[in-house]
C-alpha cells in the first residue's frame, strides 16, 4: 500500500520545515517521495526546490483550459527527484480557501500525480477549519497522520482540534495517528506539557526536533537540514523519523480531550482529572475512578518510538473525548442557535425554494433592467426555466407572448472554479460592466449559496452605478437569506427603495397594481381580466409592482392615487402595509377579484374611490345577467350535488358561492395547510365543514364516511375513487366574474361521463413494464 | 434591452450529473441542497419529461405503492426520484452530514432502490463533507456513488460524463476486481473461467451468441430518448446485433454490471462519452467505436453501421434496405413539395446543441437536402475532434462561418433547437418554423415515443422539415 502521510499542526509551528527535512531523509533512505503543500501561503516545498517558487495548482488552474490542463505544469522536481506540488489559495479574505484544496486534490487525483510515487507527504495547514482543509485526512487520501507541536498551549490546542477533525472521520476505533513531531521552542517545562497531552491522547511522542540554528541556516540557503553539512544531531532525528515510517509505525485512534481536560492537562490548574466514561464527554471529577478506562483502552501500551517507552504506564493522567451517536460537548463548537442540551441540531422546516430564484423571478419583471445572477450557472438554469415554463406553455396552448416570461433579461456570472476558490467579484463586475453598455434602465444582482458563502461583497457593486443607470445588490445568498418568498420581499423592497421618486404626487385615475408575482399559467391571463374592467371604468394602470414595469414607471409609482393588490396572500398583505408605512400609499380594499361577488364589490369601491360609480353599475349590471345566466343553465346537472374538497389555497369564496348559487352542498372542506401558514378559506366559516390541519391520509376515509358525488383537490390524479367525480383546481384561480362558472362548466362535461376513463386501470401495467 | 439576455443559461454540470444518474432504472438521487436547487429537478423537468416514480419498499409480495410526493415533506417535493436534504444556511456552517445522515436513514428503511448516489449541490460542495463513507455504512449493502462536486458552470455533457465515470469508478469497476479475486481464487471457478475464455476468445460469452454493443451517451434527458433507444435496438437488430446496455438511459444496475459482456461500446455523442469509452478500454479492454455524432440522416445511419459492422464482422444488409425504403418513400414526399416551390433545395436552417449534434444535423441538412447554414450555436458540450470535422463541412460546402452568429439574430427559416430560444425568436416576430430538437419542449406531451436519429427519425425529420416550409407554399 501506497504511504500518506499528513503532518499537521498549527500555523507557524514548523510543519513545513519538518514535512521537507522528512521528505529530504525518507528521499536519501531510497523512498520515491511527493510532498504536497496544502497551505494557501504555498511555501511548503521551497527548501526542496532550493528556493524556487513553484505554480500552484489553483493559479495553473485559474488560467488554464481544463482539458488542456497537465500535471507536469505544476509538478516539479526538488532534491533527489522529490516531486513537489504546491495546492495554493486565493488571497486572505477572498473566495474559498477550503474548496480550492479540494479542486487541487481533484486535479491530482484526475491527473494521477501521485502514481510514480510509493510515498506522499501532505503539508497541511495548521487547523482544520473547514472540511475543505480536512480533505487530507479522508481515509482515500492520508493513512498515517503526524501532528506536530511545541510546549505551547495554542500550539497543543491545535493539535488537539485536529484529533477532533480526525476523529470526525474515523470515529472511535479507527486508527492513523501516528503520534507526535515535537518541535521544540525551549519553553518552560516544555518537555512536560508535551508528554503529558500525549499520554492523555494516547500518542507516541515519535521524534523530537531540538531548537538549532541549523534551521535557520538551512532557510538562509534555501536547502533542507539534510542536505547541509555537520548537523549530525538534527538530521539523525529526521533519519529516526524516516525509520519509523519505513518500518510502518504503529497507529493510534484519535482522541482528543475536552478544552477542559486539555487545560487542566497542560496547565496543571484546579487539579480536576478527566478520562473517557461512556459514551459522553463529561468531564468526570476524582482519580481512581477514571483510571480504569484509561487504561483500558485498547491502544494501551502500544506505543513506539523513541519516547514511546517512557509514556507507557503514566497514561492514567488524562482522558480523551468520545465519539459515537452523540455530539461532543465542545467548547469550542460554536453555539447552536435554539439547542438547548446540544444534542441535536435546532428543528427548522425545510425552507420552500430559495430567496435567490424568488428574487430573480420577480427582478425579471423590470421590463428594461439586466438582471445578473452571481452564480454558477445551475443557479441561473433552474430561475431561468420557472420563469420560462409558463412562456412556453402560454405561447404554445394560448398563443399569448410574455416577453419577460419568454426572453428575460437574465444573465449569469457563469461563476467557475476560478471564482469559486479565488473569489468572484471581478468577475461580477466584468459582467456588469458589460451590461451596462447596454444602456439598460438598471442592473439587478442576486446572490446564490456559492457567492454568499464565499463572501463576495455583492453591495460593493453598487459603487458601479451610474447616474441613469442604478445597480441594485439583492444579497439573497441562495437560500441562505431563506425562501423563495423571503426573495420575493427582498427583491420587490429593494427595487422600490432605490427606484421610487418619492417626490410625485399622485394625479389623475390611475392604479398600481402591486405583487403580481409568482410563476403560474394565469398570472398574465389575470391581469388581462383586471385591465378589461379597468378600461372599462375609464382607469388606467399606472406601473405593474412587479408584474412588467420599466424602471420609469417605477420612478412614478407616487403618480397613482390608488393602488391595487393582486394577490391577498401572506406576502402581499406585508408589502402593502410596507408601501403604507413607507410612502403612505392608498389601496383599494382587497385583491384582484375572484368570482362573483367579490368582482362586484371589487368594482363599486372601485367606483367609489375615483368617483366613477356609474360606470362600475353598467359594468356589473352587463356582467351579473350573464353570470345568472349561466348559474340557470348549470343548474339542471348540478343542484343536490355533494362537494368534498381538499385544498391548499385561500379565499374559495368564489368557488363556494357559484356551488351554493347553483345548489350543491359541501360536505366537507379539508384545508391541507403545508405551509403552515394563516388559512382563510371563507368569509363565511360558519356555513361550511372546514376541518383546519387536514391529514392528507385521511382522504380515503372522508370519501367513504362523506360519500360525496364530487372530490375537489389541487392533486386530482392521487384521488381517483369510485363512485365519485373528481377534478383538479388551479393553485392560482383566475380573476374575474368566471372563475367559479369555469370549473362548474367543466363538473358538468365529468357528471355526463358513464364511469370513468379505462385508463386508470392500467396503472398495474405501467408497473409491470415499465418500472 | 440587449435581446441576448440569456445566451448563457444553459443546463449545468450538476443537471447532467442528476440526470445521468437518475436514467439508471431503480436509483435513487439525493441531493444533498437546497431546495432551489431540487425544484427544477422535480417538478419544473418533470412536467417536461414525466418519468416512473419511486417506490416504497414492498413487503413480500406487498402491493407496489409509489412514494408520496405531493406534498412538501422531509425529503420529497414532487417527482420522487430526487429526494433531497433541503439544505439551508445554519447547514452550510455546522455541516451537512446529519442531514444527510438522516435522509439515509430513511430512504434505506422505506424506499426500494438498488443504487444510491448522492450528489452535493454547489453550495454543498464547498464546504467538503465527506459523506460517502457515512453513506455507506448507512445504507449497507447497497451500492453508493457520491458526487462531490458538481462542477461549476460546466456543461451538462460534463456532468453527464463525470456522473458514469464514477459509477464506474465507485463501484462497478471495483466490484468486477472483487469478482475476479474471488473467481480466481477458486480453483474450479477457475477452470471453468478458462474453458470460456477458450470457448468465446473473451470473457462471459456464450459461443454463437449474438454480438453485442454498449450505447455510450445517451440521457433521459434527451428530447426523444425512448424512441431513439427503440430505433437504435430496432437497426442493431436488423444488423444482428444486440444492444447490451445503455448507461443514463433507462438500463439498470444489474445491465450495467453486464456492461464488459458487450463487444463494442458505442459512443454516440462524444462530448458525454467519450472518456468513458476510453476509461473501459483501459480497464475491461473493451473496443471503443466512436462516431462523430449521433446517427442522424440515412447516410449517417450507414456510415455509423458500415464502421460497426467492419468491427464485429456483421451484415448490414438488412439495414441497407430498410433505408432505400424509408428514402424511397422520403424521395416521394420532397419531390411533391420540391416540384411545387423549389424547397427544401437552398433553404437556411439555423441549430444550437452539442457540438456532436450540431454536426450531425448540419450534416444531414446540407448534403441530403440541400439546405444552408445560417446560424450553427454550439451551446453545450464542445467536442475538439467533432469540431474540427465540423469547421471541415461547413468549409466543404462554402458555408462560411454561421457558428459566429448569435442564434437569436437568425434569419433562417428553419430553427432547430429548444423551445426557449424558438419562443424568444418569436417574441422578435421572425417569419420561421421552430422544430424542437433538445430539451426544455414547448409544452407538447409525447405519448408516442419519437425519434430523431436512425432511418424512423430521418422520415420524421424531413416530415418536420416539410410541413416547417410549408409557410413558403
Amino acid at each position: 500500500m501506497k504511504q500518506e502521510i499528513a503532518v499537521y499542526g498549527k500555523g507557524g509551528i514548523g510543519k513545513s520545515t519538518v514535512s521537507a527535512n522528512l521528505s529530504a531523509a525518507l528521499a536519501l533512505s531510497g523512498r520515491k517521495v511527493l510532498q504536497i503543500g496544502c497551505d494557501p501561503k504555498h511555501d511548503s516545498t521551497r527548501l526542496l526546490m532550493h528556493g524556487e517558487r513553484i505554480p500552484t495548482v489553483l493559479d495553473y488552474l485559474k488560467d488554464t483550459e481544463q482539458s488542456r490542463a497537465s500535471v507536469d505544469a505544476v509538478l516539479k522536481k526538488g532534491f533527489l527527484g522529490i516531486g513537489c506540488v504546491e495546492a495554493g489559495g486565493p488571497q486572505p479574505g477572498v473566495g474559498c480557501a477550503g474548496r480550492g484544496i479540494i479542486s487541487a486534490f481533484e486535479f491530482l487525483k484526475e491527473h494521477r500525480a501521485k502514481d510514480p510515487y510509493d510515498i506522499i507527504v501532505y503539508d497541511v495547514l495548521g487547523d482544520v477549519v473547514c472540511g475543505g482543509f480536512a480533505v487530507p485526512v479522508r481515509r482515500e487520501y492520508a493513512n498515517t497522520i503526524y501532528l506536530v507541536t511545541s510546549g505551547e498551549y495554542m500550539a497543543l490546542y491545535a493539535a488537539n482540534n485536529i484529533l477532533r477533525g480526525i476523529r470526525n472521520y474515523d470515529g472511535d476505533t479507527f486508527r492513523r495517528v501516528a503520534g507526535i513531531i515535537y518541535n521544540v521552542r525551549n519553553l518552560e517545562d516544555e518537555d512536560g506539557r508535551v508528554h503529558r497531552f500525549a499520554q492523555a491522547a494516547g500518542l507516541p511522542v515519535c521524534v523530537r526536533v531540538p531548537r538549532s540554528g541549523a534551521f535557520a541556516r538551512a532557510e538562509e540557503q534555501n536547502v533542507t537540514v539534510m542536505e547541509l553539512e555537520g548537523y549530525r544531531e538534527e538530521q539523525a532525528v529526521f533519519r529516526e523519523l524516516a525509520r519509523q515510517i519505513n518500518e510502518e509505525p504503529e497507529r493510534y485512534p484519535a482522541r482528543p480531550l475536552s478544552d477542559e481536560a486539555l487545560e487542566e492537562t497542560i496547565l496543571g490548574r484546579g487539579g480536576k482529572i478527566y478520562a473517557a466514561v461512556g459514551n459522553t464527554a463529561e468531564a468526570q471529577e476524582g482519580t481512581e475512578r477514571e483510571k480504569a478506562p484509561a487504561e483500558d483502552r485498547p491502544d494501551a501500551g502500544q506505543n513506539a518510538g523513541q519516547d514511546a517507552g517512557q509514556d507507557a504506564g503514566e497514561r492514567s493522567v488524562g482522558g480523551a473525548e468520545t465519539v459515537g451517536n452523540d455530539v461532543p460537548d465542545c467548547a469550542s463548537c460554536p453555539a447552536r442557535p435554539g439547542d438547548q442540551d446540544d444534542s441535536r441540531p435546532p428543528l427548522r422546516p425545510s425552507l420552500y425554494g430559495c430567496a435567490f430564484n424568488g428574487a430573480a423571478t420577480v427582478a425579471v419583471h423590470l421590463t428594461d433592467a439586466v438582471v445578473i445572477a452571481h452564480s454558477p450557472k445551475a443557479c441561473a438554469f433552474y430561475t431561468w426555466q420557472n420563469i420560462s415554463s409558463p412562456g412556453r406553455k402560454n405561447l404554445f396552448n394560448r398563443g399569448i407572448l410574455m416577453p419577460s416570461a419568454i426572453s428575460p433579461n437574465f444573465v449569469c456570472t457563469d461563476m467557475g472554479q476560478p471564482e469559486v476558490v479565488f473569489g468572484g467579484m471581478d468577475r461580477l463586475r466584468d459582467c456588469v460592466r458589460e451590461a451596462m453598455e447596454g444602456r439598460p434602465g438598471a442592473v439587478v444582482v442576486i446572490s446564490s449559496c456559492v457567492s454568499g458563502i464565499i463572501g463576495d461583497d455583492l453591495a460593493a457593486i453598487e459603487a458601479m452605478s451610474q447616474p441613469e443607470i442604478p445597480v441594485m445588490a439583492i444579497q439573497a445568498d441562495g437560500d441562505i437569506a431563506g425562501d423563495y418568498m423571503t426573495g420575493i420581499r427582498m427583491c420587490m423592497r429593494t427595487l422600490a427603495e432605490k427606484l421610487i421618486d418619492p417626490a410625485r404626487k399622485p394625479s389623475g385615475r390611475r392604479v398600481n397594481l402591486v405583487n403580481e408575482t409568482g410563476v403560474s399559467n394565469n398570472l398574465d391571463t389575470n391581469y388581462r381580466t383586471v385591465k378589461r374592467l379597468l378600461d372599462e371604468m375609464g382607469i388606467s394602470v399606472n406601473c405593474r409592482y412587479l408584474g412588467d414595469a420599466s424602471c420609469d414607471e417605477m420612478r412614478r409609482f407616487l403618480e397613482a392615487p390608488v393602488n391595487i393588490l393582486a394577490a391577498d396572500t401572506a406576502e402581499g398583505r406585508e408589502l402593502r402595509d410596507w408601501l403604507i408605512s413607507r410612502y403612505h400609499c392608498t389601496f383599494l380594499e382587497g385583491a384582484f377579484p375572484v368570482g362573483y361577488q367579490a368582482t362586484k364589490d371589487w368594482l363599486r369601491r372601485l367606483g367609489d374611490l375615483f368617483d366613477c360609480r356609474e360606470q362600475a353599475e353598467q359594468v356589473i349590471r352587463a356582467e351579473e345577467k350573464r353570470w345568472l345566466a349561466e348559474i340557470e343553465a348549470l343548474k339542471p346537472a348540478l343542484a343536490g350535488k355533494r362537494i368534498f374538497m381538499t385544498t391548499i389555497n385561500t379565499n374559495m369564496d368564489w368557488l363556494l358561492e357559484t356551488a351554493d348559487r347553483i345548489g350543491m352542498e359541501f360536505v366537507g372542506i379539508g384545508v391541507i395547510n403545508y405551509l403552515d401558514q394563516e388559512v382563510k378559506i371563507t368569509d363565511h366559516p360558519e356555513r361550511y365543514p372546514i376541518t383546519e390541519d387536514f391529514d392528507w391520509t385521511e382522504m380515503a376515509e372522508a370519501i367513504r364516511t362523506l360519500r360525496p358525488d364530487i372530490l375537489l383537490s389541487n392533486y386530482a390524479s392521487e384521488l381517483a375513487q369510485e363512485g365519485c367525480m373528481v377534478d383538479s383546481m388551479p393553485m392560482v384561480p383566475e380573476a374575474g366574474f368566471d372563475a367559479g362558472i369555469r370549473m362548474a362548466r367543466r363538473w358538468v362535461k365529468l357528471m355526463q361521463r358513464r364511469g370513468r376513463g379505462k385508463w386508470m386501470d392500467d396503472r398495474a401495467l405501467f408497473e409491470k413494464y415499465y418500472t | 434591452m440587449t435581446g441576448h439576455c440569456s445566451k448563457n443559461i444553459t443546463p449545468d454540470s450538476i443537471t447532467g450529473m442528476i440526470f445521468a444518474m437518475e436514467g439508471i432504472k431503480n436509483t435513487v438521487v439525493l441531493l444533498n441542497g437546497p431546495m432551489g436547487c431540487k425544484f427544477y429537478h422535480s417538478t419544473t423537468s418533470q412536467f417536461l419529461a414525466l418519468r416512473p416514480p419511486l417506490y416504497l419498499s414492498a413487503a413480500e409480495g406487498g402491493e407496489k405503492a409509489p412514494v408520496d410526493y405531493n406534498f412538501l415533506n422531509d425529503w420529497f417535493f414532487r417527482q420522487s426520484r430526487v429526494p433531497s436534504t433541503y439544505l439551508d444556511g445554519y447547514d452550510y456552517v455546522y455541516g451537512t452530514k446529519e442531514k444527510a445522515a438522516e435522509g439515509l436513514r430513511y430512504l434505506k428503511e422505506n424506499v426500494g432502490f438498488d443504487l444510491l448516489v448522492i450528489v452535493n449541490s454547489p453550495g454543498a460542495s464547498l464546504i467538503g463533507d465527506h459523506l460517502l463513507e457515512t453513506a455507506r455504512e448507512i445504507i449497507g449493502s447497497r451500492p453508493v456513488v457520491m458526487l462531490e462536486s458538481p462542477g461549476y458552470s460546466g456543461s451538462f455533457c460534463d456532468g453527464y460524463q463525470e456522473a458514469i465515470l464514477a459509477l464506474l469508478r465507485q463501484v462497478l469497476l471495483p466490484e468486477r476486481e472483487q469478482k475476479e479475486s474471488r473467481e480466481a481464487a477458486g480453483q474450479e471457478e477457475k477452470k471453468r473461467e478458462g474453458q470460456r475464455q477458450q470457448e468465446n476468445g473473451r470473457g462471459g460469452k456464450e459461443n454463437g451468441s449474438a454480438k453485442s454493443v454498449n450505447l455510450l451517451g445517451m440521457s433521459i434527458w434527451q428530447r426523444y430518448w425512448e424512441g431513439d433507444l427503440a430505433e437504435l435496438k430496432r437497426l442493431f437488430s436488423l444488423c444482428g446485433i444486440q444492444v447490451n446496455c445503455c448507461p443514463g438511459a433507462g438500463s439498470s444496475l444489474a445491465e450495467l454490471r453486464r456492461l464488459p459482456e458487450a463487444d463494442l461500446n458505442v459512443v454516440l455523442y462524444p462530448e458525454m462519452s467519450r472518456k468513458t469509452g476510453e476509461l473501459l478500454r483501459e480497464a475491461w479492454d473493451m473496443p471503443c467505436y466512436v462516431c462523430p455524432g449521433p446517427p442522424v440522416g440515412f447516410d449517417g445511419v450507414i456510415r455509423m453501421f458500415e464502421e460497426i459492422g467492419r468491427i464485429l464482422e456483421t451484415d448490414i444488409s438488412p439495414l441497407r434496405e430498410a433505408c432505400d425504403r424509408a428514402r424511397a418513400l422520403a424521395w416521394n414526399k420532397i419531390d411533391g413539395i420540391y416540384q411545387m416551390c423549389g424547397l427544401p433545395d437552398g433553404c437556411t436552417f439555423a441549430i444550437e446543441g452539442d457540438s456532436s449534434v450540431v454536426y450531425a444535423y448540419s450534416r444531414f441538412f446540407m448534403e441530403y437536402l440541400g439546405m444552408m447554414p445560417d446560424c450553427l450555436s454550439l451551446t453545450g458540450g464542445k467536442d475538439a475532434e467533432v469540431s474540427e470535422m465540423l469547421r471541415q463541412l461547413l468549409d466543404e460546402y462554402g458555408a462560411g462561418s454561421p457558428e459566429k452568429k448569435e442564434i437569436l439574430d437568425t434569419r433562417a427559416e428553419l430553427v432547430f433547437g429548444e423551445a426557449n430560444t424558438i419562443a424568444a425568436l418569436k417574441t422578435r416576430n421572425r417569419a420561421f418554423c421552430g422544430i424542437e430538437i433538445s430539451q426544455p419542449g414547448m409544452g407538447y406531451t409525447d405519448v408516442l415515443p419519437k425519434t430523431q436519429l436512425g432511418v424512423t427519425g430521418s422520415l420524421f425529420l424531413i416530415e418536420q422539415v416539410l410541413n416547417g416550409l410549408m409557410s413558403k407554399l
